[in-house]
């Protein structure tokens, strides 16, 4: 009878919560936006300046100065390049550790500090992870590939353990109980439930990165952001903006590919009211 | 002691079973999450051959007794042996076969992959990660799908079938497997009465070539009756009820036989 009493409180408890936790949940969001914006003093932002910097910023950006489209071409396919190499490395280093991670495959000892090891990944943004590399092995490529690689692991491994976890549990229990090894599990029920996500993962972290490469440039770890930074030292913004255009070009370009690659491994996305 | 059974007049099996040891005993056993049983005191044997179906209503405990017994839940208190090994630990790999109420399939791979899980237990490390079964292994399942009424679908995704044939998929990766035990949650809930039969067929046929015991849930209390040689009707935390079958089988001396 003790458990009947305690699953009644708690039922009870739950309810309670539900019909006063909205309400306060929605209070204590607004409160917190409030006071954010006072802390931060954006209610006095001073607006004044910004009509001037904007026409100063368009005489010198307009017109762009095409001549520097090979030097851009050049810069962004090497930005490709790293953030390619970054993403496949990253890819591969992070799936042991992802899957170690899930807490529907490995006891807590062992996902706890996985989880540890991605978190610390994710601390630092790969800009701030490039400048690290620059300063250990100087500027360069090379310091981007590492940056983008360890940041990857970091990101793409937490959303791997989470596809991992958000599994259907019984093909895992079921393939174990007909005596099959974890290992065995891993090879035949997870990594083929998973292997959809984890492409569509893949894709979405390459357009990410490519972003990103991009912008590690700026401290020195090669790419377009390395020529970007360039020109804005000599405040050559009729320069910056075609630069900066065929980054936004090719953003463009890697999002549509991802979607129809996409696509073509979960099915076709669209429904009745996306038509 | 060794004695002899013969099975079911009424599925018209023929087969002898030497009977050792039950494959599944408990004494006093209580199953439950996290502490709280939902069964207490349970006691029961499963012999060799023979056929147990668990009924009763949702959420009485059925699926929690039958994950105990297949080594997913530790059991709370009590005994629990499954063929010769007591629970938590595990049996024999290979032994043992569960089908779970959504039959435990990998979706997105093909018939032909699923019924070679029942042979994982063959496979060594480096054909597991390179995927590879062996040459036999390979036609033992397509022969399995022949048998199940499920040949030329063996590149199709489970996906892609219905639930049926999915059910029928989960029955040759048992024939694949031969467990000497079988613990199979609601096989035949949802499906038309033709459908039903020909997957109680299957099952039959399996049980007759390998004599192997199983353990079912039935929502059904005819259907539970009409296939199983012992009902357990679950309910209050416990054994409510035990309906020995009118098709249950009758030890025989060996001679009968011969």
């Amino acid at each position: 009878m003790s458990n009947v009493d305690r699953t009644t409180s708690a039922a009870s408890f739950r309810t309670h919560l539900k019909t006063f936790g909205r309400p306060l949940l929605f209070i204590l969001v607004f409160v917190l936006a409030v006071w954010s914006i006072w802390i931060l003093e954006l209610h006095q932002t001073d607006f004044s300046g910004g009509a001037d910097g904007l026409t100063f910023l368009y005489g010198a950006a307009i017109p762009p100065e095409m001549s520097v489209l090979e030097v851009g071409l050049r810069g962004l396919l090497e930005t490709l390049y790293i953030a390619y190499v970054g993403t496949l490395f990253g890819v591969l280093l992070s799936l042991p550790v992802s899957l170690v991670a899930s807490r529907n495959l490995f006891p807590w000892y062992l996902t706890l500090p996985a989880r540890w090891f991605l978190a610390m990944l994710r601390v630092l943004p790969s800009i701030l992870w490039a400048v690290i590399f620059v300063i250990l092995i100087g500027t360069g490529p090379a310091a981007g590939v590492f940056a983008i690689t360890l940041y990857t692991i970091g990101f793409i491994g937490k959303l791997e353990y989470e596809a991992f976890e958000g599994l259907d549990n019984e093909p895992i229990e079921a393939v174990s109980s007909l005596g099959a090894t974890r290992l065995q599990v891993l090879r035949f029920v997870v990594l083929p439930q998973a292997i959809n996500s984890l492409i569509s993962q893949t894709m979405f972290m390459f357009e990410y990165n490519v972003r990103h490469a991009a912008a590690i440039g700026i401290v020195g770890a090669g790419g377009i952001g390395y020529y970007i930074m360039g020109y804005l030292d000599f405040l050559q913004y009729d320069r910056v903006v075609v630069l900066l255009a065929i980054v936004f070009l090719t953003v463009l370009v890697i999002d549509e590919f991802s979607y129809r690659l996409r696509s073509f491994f979960l099915g076709d996305m669209s429904t009745s009211i996306s038509k | 002691m060794t004695s002899v059974s013969t099975c079911k007049p009424k599925r018209c099996c023929e087969i002898t079973v030497t009977r050792s040891s039950p494959p599944i005993r408990c004494r006093g056993l209580s199953v439950g999450y996290n502490e709280d049983p939902v069964l207490e005191n349970l006691s029961f044997t499963v012999g060799n051959g023979s056929t147990v179906a668990l009924v009763g209503r949702s959420g009485c405990g059925k699926t929690t007794l039958l994950k105990t017994l297949a080594g997913i839940l530790d059991p709370l208190d009590g005994e629990a042996t499954v063929l010769s090994t007591s629970l938590p630990q595990s049996p024999s790999p290979g032994e043992l076969g569960y089908i779970p109420q959504s039959l435990g399939l990998v979706m997105h791979e093909t018939v032909l992959t699923n019924v070679l899980h029942g042979r994982l237990s063959d496979l060594g490390r480096m054909r597991s990660l390179l995927g590879r079964f062996p040459a036999d292994a390979k036609t033992d399942a397509r022969e399995a799908l022949e048998r199940v009424g499920l040949d030329g679908y063996e590149q199709s995704r489970v996906k892609e079938l219905s639930g049926g044939q999915r059910r029928r998929v989960a029955i040759a990766r048992a024939f694949v497997q031969e467990p000497r035990v079988l613990l199979a949650d609601e096989m035949l809930s949802e499906l038309d009465g033709e459908t039903a039969q020909s997957i109680v067929d299957c099952l039959i046929t399996l049980q007759q070539e390998t004599g192997m015991s199983v353990v079912i849930v039935e929502h059904n209390l005819e259907m539970a009756k009409d296939i199983s040689d012992t009902v357990l009707r679950l309910g209050a935390g416990g054994i409510e009820d035990r309906i020995e079958s009118e098709s249950a089988c009758e030890p025989v001396p060996r001679q009968s036989h011969e």
